[in-house]
């Protein structure tokens, strides 16, 4: 078909038209502007006055709205993009109203615009603007209704600082400064103060509506929540009470807990006079000093010893306080037991996790947990039963033999038992003859292995038969060495270096025997922004405390904008003198505050000297500073500290003490049933008492590849020999491969019949295999084409892939001497989508009639849709791929395919080299080394010896 | 030194590489690969691309400049490509835009139609391979048989067993051959690599 110029263009039009009709098809001739409507802003309750719920009627699905946009400001004329809120455009949101709970988030950021836009699409006058953009003073302003926090890259906090002053002449002090660029600020709603708030729909076209009508509110702290639930027990024979109770969902707040008894009055009763503290007092007694809590510390349990015993009828409540209030829970009447309801007292130990960069802990408290999760008959008698398993257990923990004995329910004696010496998970057992296996049986698990034995520890279950499933499912009881322990939970807590209140990580349920514990590196530095200085024309504009200070710029002074945060940071822990030492991270301003103290303390001694009357304000003042001093003067890291000179090794050194510290903590588990019956573990301590802090070691070599390193030496060590004897002239014998001997061929033909060849390198990129392999092939194809002068096409999927294909057909045509023949014309990138990749280079094959193909490399589906094509073409095909599922096509409608590995020879096998052919040698000698394996693990296996099996890699 | 120095890059980062996986420390997981490895690979693709598209430009110029066969259609990869990047660049990407529009209703149904095309090819090619001219083939029909008809409830019908001797096949001589050939693939890719890293193996240089 050749087309003329004016059908060209009169093919264009009308393509320009209907796209253009299709345009104006798809507009919503009734696209109304979609206001969200009755927008409010209401605080939110029992927490610390941080937090705000914003909520409107979502529109109607029909409006095909897919997110909703919240602004937020602190004045009605200026409202900044907060967040989005997704909503799915085809259901819509299901509920009457939408909310959105505010407590700050995101401030500035990398991410945010450069200068201060205004919203898209919105009416002129709106106050609707993008994000806070990054503009220091604009901050600065901000900043003035917000609780402002920087995380600032870690990098940039220890070697990036600036000292920056304020422009506040009475302030000496040396600020941390750092720019946009070096850290991302987050903002925090401050109490009382007034924000104000609108949203935008926005619809699946991306246009967006008008926005609401802008609303207020102010965040108020509140009283805590009322706590979901207390729980107590008795034990009437160590007389002691045992609490557990529930945190509300907002906890953060909460100052205080503590526990009383309440007499003389109904749990009715109660409920309505708890709320009024007149009242309630004359029926509480604290039987317990307040705790305090906070900083994320929150114990949920507490024993109280009563020597005394409690009164008959007694019942409990529990306090929660903050700074606005305090709430009391129902009242809870303790369970009457004994300690030996308790459950054991955990026992556990923290070990590294194996092969890993350091940042994962596993806490151990029981040994390997293996249970069985459901079963399934195999065949329509039910007379075989397929078994699925679980076995928890960590890296380091070794089952060498699983051994299940399943009971019928009326006997005692195990009618078979299953010995499992390779773990799959599953496995089949035989019913008794004429036993009705809806009766359930109960199944004892035993094991042996490292620090395990059959002996001491056994788990038992039971299976019965569940109507709903129809088939025998495990029930929820699980027996440890013949205690039921399906309700006890094993919680694990932790506290760093220098704290010494545990904070809960997580619940686990007893069919967990580990937890593994991330413990991440620091990314970054948190600091509390204390202001924002910024230069504007020869003046430096300072705002701190809700205050702005302007003075003239200093000689020397930078003229950057910065958000100032407090360059003292916490520097190590004292074990000996029980505190935190604290070091400004400016070496010159931290020497000079230790000197500044050492003066001070001289100074105030001499005032408490020269004092006539006893002064205890001042001796408490003195008694602090010489605490301070002698800290600094004997704590080992600040003494190393002290002796380095240079400001980035100051910083450096100071990194290297303080993060290794604050990745260290100290672990704890409690056993319980969570309604007041738990157990704690003993304190994780060395010989001496002290307790163990424990940290993640990041691994030099992973110890689960021995065996792969060893295999790639014996594999490097073939290849060299092989090499060598290759270059000494020995003839290697390389097998036949028939679609490689057909190249020439091939290529003869496309030269005979005066038409073009193509080749394609398949779909892989440069990181695979398969292209790198093809690369090989092309350079000798491509030669061959170059001497015969025979076109050769070459599309190429991935564009990185490209420029080296043209560099390797170019450089063939001048190794054979016609560099006048190439054309870089006919290696081109086409798509890397792979459909229209393979339309493309069908249309090539067709318009130019392709007298050879060749398809090597990495293909997928698109390699039938090829290679069909070029059947009807009546093309010579040679296909080669190391993709298991496309070989099979390739085979069925190619006239020569090279199979798998053959893909990867063919570079060797085709240039003859003979370093290249030494590897090929290495290869074959390798898999017969493999094969050897593969022989010898399946007889060793076979009579259950599974050392060969184990040190094999699995993955 | 045109080849030399991609050589010794080839080499160092072949190392690197191969120590990266038996190396799980930090220096290697978080230094190397996030901090270095991956924001070169990101800058790198940008690239590339521009490269890709000038060379397509380049090819469909030359086509049109010089009259060659089927010319015209040239004009309809300048017509999409300018379409699509005005669209992507002015409109944006995201979901109801109008590049969005073209790939959902464009780009899409073409792929499908190209995809759905393999059904047709898959018989043909099946019908070529399941001629019974040699033992091989015999073997190879009679097994496709078998299996295809355990696929579909008539398969139950003709014989209880037929699902079983089904699986089986998968199982045991299909996923025997199947391994075989991914041990060579595995194999292969690690002389692949190693010609490389030993500097044995320099095509991807250009020439030898």
């Amino acid at each position: 078909m050749r087309l003329s110029n004016r059908l060209l263009k009169l093919t264009l039009l009308l393509a320009f038209a209907v796209a253009l009709g299709l345009s104006i098809a798809s507009k919503d001739p009734a696209s109304e502007r979609n206001v969200v409507e009755d927008l409010r802003v209401e605080d939110l309750p029992s927490d610390d006055g941080s937090g705000l719920i914003v909520s409107w009627k979502p529109l109607h699905r029909s409006k095909r709205i897919i997110e909703y946009r919240v602004y937020r400001g602190v004045h009605p004329d200026t409202l900044f993009f907060t967040q989005a809120v997704p909503v799915n455009p085809k259901t819509g949101f299901a509920g009457d109203r939408m909310y959105f709970y505010d407590s700050g988030g995101d401030f500035i950021d990398l991410t945010s615009p450069g200068k201060l836009r205004l919203e898209k699409q919105q009416l002129p006058g709106s106050p609707l603007y993008r994000r806070i953009p990054r503009d220091m003073e604009l901050a600065a302003r901000l900043s003035e209704c917000y609780g402002i926090f920087s995380a600032v890259d870690r990098g940039a906090f220890y070697k990036g600082a600036k000292k920056v002053y304020s422009a506040d002449e009475a302030d000496s002090t040396a600020y941390a400064g750092f720019k946009f660029k070096h850290q991302s600020l987050f903002a925090s709603l401050l109490e009382d103060k007034t924000y104000y708030y609108s949203v935008v729909a926005v619809d699946e076209r991306s246009r967006f509506q008008p926005h609401a009508k802008v609303v207020s509110g102010s965040p108020k702290s509140n009283p805590p929540e009322e706590p979901a639930e207390l729980y107590g027990v008795w034990l009437s024979d160590t007389k002691e009470l045992r609490f557990e109770w529930e945190y509300p969902m907002v906890k953060d707040n909460i100052m205080m807990y503590q526990i009383y008894m309440v007499s003389g009055i109904e749990p009715e009763a109660w409920e309505s006079i708890k709320g009024n503290p007149e009242q309630r007092a004359a029926y509480l007694r604290p039987i317990d000093k307040p705790y305090p809590a906070g900083g994320g510390a929150l114990p949920a349990y507490a024993t109280v010893p009563m020597p005394d015993g409690i009164p008959e009828n007694a019942r409990f409540t529990i306090e929660l306080a903050n700074r606005q209030g305090s709430v009391f829970s129902s009242l809870a009447t303790p369970r009457i037991l004994t300690s030996s309801h308790l459950p054991e007292k955990p026992s556990f130990y923290v070990e590294d996790k194996p092969n890993d960069k350091g940042d994962r802990l596993c806490v151990i408290w029981d040994h390997p947990i293996v249970f069985i999760t459901k079963t399934s008959s195999l065949d329509k008698n039910n007379s075989r039963l397929k078994i699925n398993y679980q076995l928890n257990k960590t890296d380091t923990q070794d089952v060498k033999n699983l051994y299940f004995e399943f009971t019928k329910v009326d006997e005692k004696k195990p009618f078979t038992t299953v010995k499992e010496f390779y773990q799959d998970m599953s496995f089949n057992i035989r019913v008794p003859q004429g036993y009705d296996y809806r009766k359930g049986f109960r199944v004892r698990i035993t094991m042996d292995g490292k620090k395990v034995d059959r002996k001491s520890y056994e788990l038992e279950q039971d299976l019965r038969w569940d109507e709903g499933m129809m088939a025998l499912m495990p029930s929820k009881e699980l027996w440890r060495n013949g205690v039921e322990v399906s309700r006890i939970q094993n919680v694990v807590y932790r506290r760093g270096i220098s704290s010494d209140k545990y904070i809960k990580m997580k619940n686990n349920t007893c069919f967990d025997n580990n937890l593994d514990v991330n413990v991440p590196y620091p990314a970054t530095v948190g600091r509390p922004v204390y202001g924002f200085s910024f230069v504007k024309g020869n003046n430096l504009h300072t705002y701190m405390d809700g205050k702005r200070f302007v003075r003239k710029l200093k000689p020397g002074e930078p003229r950057s904008a910065y958000a100032l945060v407090s360059p003292e940071i916490d520097f190590t822990y004292d074990a000996e003198n029980d505190a935190r030492i604290n070091l400004n991270i400016f070496r010159d301003e931290a020497l000079k505050q230790i000197k500044n103290n050492k003066r001070e303390l001289a100074n105030l001694k001499g005032q408490l000297a020269e004092a006539d009357t006893l002064n205890p304000q001042l001796q408490a003042q003195v008694e602090a500073l010489e605490k301070q001093v002698k800290l600094y003067a004997t704590n080992k890291n600040v003494i190393d500290a002290l002796k380095i000179k240079g400001q980035r090794a100051w910083a450096s050194f100071i990194a290297k003490i303080r993060e290794p510290e604050s990745r260290q903590h100290n672990y704890k588990v409690v056993k319980t049933d969570t309604k007041g019956l738990f157990m704690e573990g003993d304190l994780d301590a060395n010989k001496k008492g002290e307790p163990n802090f424990h940290f993640p070691i990041s691994n030099w070599f992973a110890t689960d590849k021995y065996v792969t390193l060893v295999a790639v030496f014996i594999y490097g060590a073939l290849v060299v020999t092989f090499v060598t004897m290759a270059k000494r002239g020995k003839k290697l014998y390389i097998r036949p491969i028939a679609g490689l001997d057909e190249i020439d061929n091939a290529v003869g033909r496309a030269t005979e019949m005066g038409r073009p060849m193509l080749y394609c390198m398949g779909h892989g990129g440069l990181s695979d295999v398969a292209t790198l392999a093809s690369m090989s092939i092309i350079t000798q194809v491509s030669r061959k084409a170059a001497e015969y002068d025979t076109r050769m096409i070459v599309p190429c999927y991935d564009y990185i892939v490209l420029p080296i294909v043209q560099e390797i057909v170019r450089e063939a045509h001048y190794s054979v001497g016609r560099p006048d023949t190439y054309d870089k014309n006919n290696i081109f990138y086409l798509t890397n989508s792979q459909f229209a990749y393979v339309a493309a280079v069908n249309g090539i094959m067709i318009r130019e009639k392709m007298a050879t193909n060749f398809f090597l490399g990495y293909f997928s589906a698109e390699a039938l849709l090829m290679t069909e094509t070029g059947n009807t073409v009546g093309a010579v095909q040679i296909a080669g791929t190391d993709s298991v599922t496309q070989i099979p096509f390739f085979i069925t409608t190619c006239d020569y395919t090279l199979i798998g590995e053959e893909l990867y020879a063919a570079g060797a096998y085709l240039n003859r080299e003979p370093m290249l052919l030494g590897t090929l040698k290495a290869q074959d000698y390798f898999k017969i080394i493999i094969v050897f394996l593969v022989l010898v693990g399946s007889v060793l296996s076979s009579l259950q010896v599974m050392h060969l099996l184990n040190i094999l890699p699995t993955k | 030194m045109k080849k030399t120095i991609p050589l010794i890059i080839v080499i160092a980062g072949g190392i690197v590489w191969l120590l990266w996986v038996f190396i799980p420390h930090r220096v290697m997981a978080d230094d190397f690969y996030y901090k270095f490895y991956m924001p070169w690979a990101r800058a790198m693709a940008p690239f590339a691309i521009i490269l890709g598209v000038f060379s397509l430009s380049m090819m469909h110029t030359a086509k049109i400049r010089r009259r060659a066969p089927k010319w015209q259609y040239s004009y309809f990869f300048f017509a999409g490509f300018i379409a699509t990047s005005l669209a992507g660049f002015i409109g944006g990407t995201q979901k109801g835009g109008l590049y969005m529009w073209m790939f959902e209703n464009m780009a899409m149904p073409m792929s499908a139609t190209m995809f759905s095309l393999l059904a047709f090819y898959m018989a043909s090619a099946a019908y070529k391979a399941f001629r019974a001219r040699s033992a091989e083939a015999t073997v190879l029909l009679l097994a496709a048989i078998v299996v295809m008809l355990a696929q579909v409830p008539i398969g139950v019908k003709i014989s209880k067993y037929l699902p079983n001797i089904s699986q089986w096949i998968l199982d045991v001589p299909n996923l025997a051959a199947k391994r075989g050939i991914m041990l060579g693939v595995g194999l292969g890719s690690v002389a692949t690599t190693l010609k490389i890293m030993l500097g044995i193996e320099r095509s991807y240089l250009g020439g030898d």
